[in-house]
């Protein structure tokens, strides 16, 4: 009985760990899926993120400057003409201009509270091509529908002002961000006290619409005003709200497009490239070589030193970390050869690194081919190497291509052997001595660089959906090849 | 005629045999290379730093007025991580293992043997950012200290040795002859008995050098250890203190090491390169035990 037991519980716990294993690739593929495709971030910001109306005019932006909303205080930053470029604001490397509609100058200027500044009002709409300018905005009249190329911009900007002991810092405790459910608890008086917020010991006390000395006077109290309002307010202090920003991570656009200033701009067209010519100059490398060991061992050697010296240099070129590849291929291919951090420097150091798994798979493939054949060819008077052309490699393609494509794979993951061979820079490698950056490369820098983790999720989707492609080639074609071989 | 192709025929033969075996002969080259490049770029660190202050101690500050070059405590904290993810990930890829070989059958098994060929395909970069994103987190919310550790880096490398050693465990436990668990079966054992009384025990050569083999890449791992390490260059014995292993000294200062600096990291390297020859050497007198036994 104990026993039995004992045996179930082992036999339990054995199909427990090894489901383990699954739960693992499932989270680790699922968790680059969902970050790789969308992107959700948690951002603090001095205004409401509920779009008030204006009655008077509407603001649009290019569908290129990819925004979204803006808060009235960068608007006001923009309309004064601090604001020269979209980078900091949305992300996109483009040069901003605001065009203005001389019919609704006046009163744009007059919700921001600055004074008008002339250089930007457009007299005559089709004067200036505005609608060309990838990073331009343009305010106009209610009455006139959006312009082609353009989309409407949300405007927030309604802030929190609280009274200034609100947000005093006390043991170590200040007030954070609030969110939305809270503003309208607030709003509606269910939350007792500021503390419970990590603020002081006070009690919420909502004033609809309050002037700055109401706000000032009442200890405790809250309000929620137009930044127009705020902005001439001296004695109180407004609370952030939190803004969960989220889209798709990953676009055609950027697969398609180049990129910019290391990444931080723009797609990851030129690096797809990059990798593609990698891989083909691997292939093109280390295939014969592979190849031609492979059919050595199997064909020609026989047993002895040779032979032994070989299949242990083999072993050992395979257990060779690859960051130690990446030292070699600096100190041979970059400086003795003085090919520099290039394309040919990386390519040859992965093509030595991907040897061992050429020569063993494709030496297996070939020593599975059937004997009488060989025997059979060299009865009919071809030499060796005219039936290892002719009848052997044949044979043996779908082993061997196989092996070419795991290869590959590795290759196309590796980084550490690559850091200090191929290089980093962004444009599409016009010869073999150009530097230039491959996929799992661009990932690693994109972090190492402190760059949004978002950019190296949307590269890490792509290399992983390769990956996969490259895996299952190689499933199909090995099973392929065990069918011919019944 | 006839006789001229038959004599270019055969200088044919001839040479194809001569540049197939070059072939062969270039991976024993690159070894033989390797080593000498890495040797001869690392031993004049010897001439200004004692090799027995390089080995023991564990003061790395190469840009300090008076710089110090000690890699001991690098070569702690590859092996407390090496041997953290080998604990991590033993019980999950022997229970794969033995489950593959023994019970595969059905659809599970069809699942957790492509799974396993997946997880090999992942490439290390990316279970470095995995393990920015979800590791470290993890460790810093569950156990302790700022999540960038050790600790997490163990963690990434044991899912990452997970195939080494279930891919090679399958092979040595799948030629364990039938007739061995017939007879313990026949003898009254339990399935479990079997496995860990007579099967296990029959291929644990196996095991061992698959074992051997995934320490090896543990501790030559580099870009997915380096994200998540903490990288700094201080000796500490604790798992969820941020720490530095030889392979995330060498690519970290490489950017920028001149001189002295540099030839240590070739040095470091070195040192590197011994061990995973050991590991290797480990792994070949096994073979060969196992060779002469059987």
């Amino acid at each position: 009985m104990d026993r039995k037991r004992s045996n179930q519980i082992a036999l339990i716990s054995i199909r427990i760990f090894s489901a383990v294993s699954i739960a693992i690739l499932i989270v680790i593929l699922g968790y680059l899926l969902f970050r790789g495709l969308r992107y959700s971030n948690r951002k603090e910001i001095k205004v409401i993120p509920i779009a008030s109306i204006n009655n008077e005019f509407n603001v649009y932006a290019n569908k290129s400057a990819k925004l979204d909303y803006l808060d009235w205080f960068t608007l006001q930053s923009m309309a004064m003409g601090r604001v020269r470029t979209l980078r900091t604001i949305s992300k996109v490397n483009e040069k901003f201009h605001l065009y203005i509609d001389p019919r609704v100058s006046d009163q744009f200027y007059s919700y921001l509270a600055t004074d008008k500044l002339d250089k930007f009002i457009i007299k005559d709409s089709t004067a200036i091509n505005y609608k060309e300018d990838k990073g331009g905005m343009i305010v106009l009249p209610i009455t006139e529908s959006a312009p082609s190329g353009y989309r409407s911009i949300k405007i927030y900007d309604n802030v929190v002002v609280v009274n200034k002991e609100v947000t005093q810092l006390l043991n170590n405790k200040k007030i954070g961000a609030v969110t939305l459910t809270q503003i309208e608890e607030l709003k509606n008086n269910k939350i007792d006290n500021w503390n419970s917020l990590n603020g002081p010991s006070l009690k919420p006390d909502f004033i609809a619409n309050a002037s700055e000395s109401e706000l000032a006077n009442n200890p405790g109290s809250i309000s929620i005003v137009k930044a127009k309002e705020y902005s001439m307010m001296k004695n109180v202090e407004t609370l952030d709200v939190v803004n969960i920003e989220s889209g798709w991570n990953i676009s055609l656009d950027y697969l398609l497009s180049n990129s910019e200033e290391s990444g931080s701009f723009g797609g990851i067209f030129s690096i797809i490239v990059n990798t593609l010519i990698m891989i083909f100059l691997v292939i093109l490398i280390s295939t014969p070589i592979g190849l031609g060991a492979a059919v050595y061992l199997s064909q020609y050697a026989k047993k002895g030193r040779i032979t032994t010296i070989i299949r242990s240099g083999i072993d050992l070129l395979a257990g060779v970390p690859s960051i130690i590849f990446g030292l070699f291929g600096m100190l041979v291919f970059v400086q003795l050869f003085g090919w520099s951090f290039s394309l040919i420097s990386g390519s040859l150091t992965l093509s030595l690194m991907i040897l061992p798994t050429i020569i063993r798979t494709s030496e297996e493939s070939i020593n599975s081919v059937d004997k009488n054949m060989i025997s059979a060819s060299r009865g009919l008077g071809a030499t060796k190497i005219e039936t290892i052309f002719k009848i052997v490699l044949p044979a043996a393609k779908n082993g061997i291509v196989t092996g070419i494509i795991l290869a590959v794979g590795r290759a196309l993951g590796e980084t550490a052997a690559l850091v200090f061979t191929i290089g980093s820079s962004t444009d599409i490698a016009s010869k073999l001595t150009s530097s230039s950056r491959v996929l799992a490369q661009h990932i690693y820098l994109t972090i190492i660089e402190g760059q949004s983790i978002d950019h190296a999720f949307s590269a890490a989707l792509v290399l992983i959906i390769l990956e996969l492609i490259i895996n299952t080639t190689a499933k199909k074609l090995m099973n392929k090849g065990k069918k011919n071989g019944k | 005629m006839r006789n001229k192709s038959i004599k270019i025929r055969k200088r044919l033969e001839s040479s194809s045999r001569v540049f197939l075996l070059l072939c062969g002969a270039i991976s024993v080259f690159t070894v033989i290379l390797i080593t000498i490049f890495i040797v001869q770029q690392g031993l004049p660190t010897f001439k200004t730093v004692p090799i027995k202050e390089f080995l023991f101690s564990t003061d790395w500050s190469p840009s300090a007025d008076i710089p110090h070059y000690g890699v001991a405590s690098f070569v702690v904290a590859s092996i407390e991580v090496t041997l953290l993810s080998m604990i991590f990930a033993l019980p999950i890829a022997l229970s794969s293992a033995i489950y593959l070989s023994e019970f595969a059958k059905g659809r599970f098994a069809k699942i957790l043997r492509s799974g396993i060929e997946l997880l090999a395909g992942i490439p290390s970069i990316i279970y470095g950012l995995f393990g920015i994103a979800v590791v470290v987190p993890f460790v810093r919310n569950f156990i302790g200290g700022n999540g960038y550790s050790l600790l997490s880096a163990s963690i990434i490398l044991a899912i990452m040795i997970l195939p080494t050693i279930i891919n090679f465990s399958e092979v040595s436990i799948k030629a364990v002859p039938d007739e061995l668990k017939a007879a313990s079966i026949a003898m009254g054992a339990t399935t479990w008995q079997t496995i860990y009384r007579v099967t296990v025990p029959s291929a644990l050569s196996g095991i061992v050098s698959s074992i051997i083999l995934a320490l090896g890449r543990a501790i030559g791992e580099t870009t997915a250890v380096v994200l998540v390490g903490g990288n700094a260059p201080i000796f500490s014995t604790n798992p969820i203190d941020m720490g530095r292993t030889l392979t995330m000294n060498i690519i970290t200062d490489m950017s920028y090491a001149e001189g002295v600096h540099m030839s240590a990291l070739f040095a470091t390297a070195m040192l590197l390169f011994i061990f995973i020859l050991l590991l290797n050497l480990i792994v070949v007198a096994i073979m060969r035990k196992e060779r002469l036994d059987g």
